[in-house]
């Protein structure tokens, strides 16, 4: 069947443009020869026969976007990767600041606080990618983490070059004063930790993601 | 027809339901799901593929490139024991949604 080979390769062709992978374009040939055959043997026209299996297949671009989540280039890893370094560092920060924190005679309203704010950055690792998108395409993810893990080494720099310096102006000689900056290096941290976070969710929540369906 | 979250969300429990009466490839797992449910639960065909390759890479599920009938190249998919027990979990939780929904109909119509 000629006309059939011709129609399979300019199909194949559509899906490699779309970026669909060989090894996986192999396996989505054969769904779609072993669809034509039995509609074949069950007398449909060949025309309709393909023209039907291409469109229960979907369309190279939905197709490639669902491909797209399950790839990982050296850039998302190392993007996931520095993300997880920031809410370690974050993370480790914190429990030896809190313990610190507690032992400062401040009042249950800054001890509440500091406990919302451990909190958030440990939701921030374990389920901030629930909040997050699933971004198909893996150098646009990559980006995105990115500038998220940037943003939190920015943050770093501005917060012990010029927050904390006018935090201790601010406070100094007040009763409270160790516990509010105690308190200042926890919400620090949590900004990295969350930032730190989605460079690492992103990626999480591209792998977690169903598949779509037209 | 049923509606596409639902269809979404039962890909991978169906998947591995059907993998673990043992070893199957994409087109058939497809079949199976369709005369199962009468044509009901009507999946895009392709993307099945990066479920099962997501299930693969989450060492649920392990592949092998085998030959079929035809002589062509086809890659089969095998439930490996954690993917066992990710379908015991996924039923258990189907089985839940089930039994509440179940209930509800019955006081309503009881």
């Amino acid at each position: 069947m000629p006309d059939l080979e011709q129609k399979i390769l300019a199909w194949r062709r559509q899906m490699l443009a779309a970026g669909i992978t060989a090894t996986s374009l192999t396996e989505l040939e054969n769904h779609l020869r072993e669809d034509v055959e039995r509609q074949l043997r069950l007398g449909v026209e060949i025309n309709d026969a393909f023209n039907h299996a291409t469109k229960t297949m979907g369309s190279a671009v939905a197709l490639k976007k669902e491909f797209q989540k399950e790839e990982r280039s050296w850039a998302t890893t190392l993007v996931s990767l520095i993300g997880v370094a920031f809410l370690i560092v974050a993370g480790l920060f914190s429990l030896i600041i809190l313990p610190k924190f507690f032992h400062q005679s401040v009042g249950w309203m800054p001890k509440l606080i500091a406990l919302a704010i451990v909190a958030l950055s440990v939701s921030s690792w374990r389920s901030g990618y629930k909040l997050l998108p699933a971004i198909g395409n893996a150098r646009l993810r990559a980006l995105a983490g990115f500038v998220s893990c940037l943003l939190a080494m920015i943050w770093m720099r501005c917060f012990v070059l010029y927050l904390l310096p006018q935090i201790v102006i601010g406070m100094i000689g007040q009763d409270q004063f160790l516990g509010w900056y105690f308190l200042s290096f926890l919400g620090g941290f949590a900004t990295v930790a969350i930032l730190g976070g989605i460079g690492h969710g992103l990626e999480k929540a591209a792998r977690e993601a169903g598949p779509v369906t037209d | 027809m049923i509606r596409k979250e639902l269809v979404a969300a039962s890909a991978e429990p169906m998947v591995l339901a059907i993998l673990a009466k043992g070893e199957s490839y994409g087109y058939a797992i497809i079949q199976e799901v369709k005369a199962r449910s009468a044509g009901k639960l009507n999946w895009t065909d392709g993307m099945l593929y990066p479920v099962l390759h997501r299930l693969e890479r989450r060492g649920l599920i392990k592949a092998r490139w085998g030959e079929g009938e035809t002589g062509r190249k086809r890659k089969y998919y095998s439930l490996k024991k954690d993917g066992k027990m990710a379908m015991t979990k996924h039923h258990e939780q189907w089985s839940l949604v089930h039994s509440v929904l179940a209930g509800l109909q019955k006081e309503n119509y009881a």
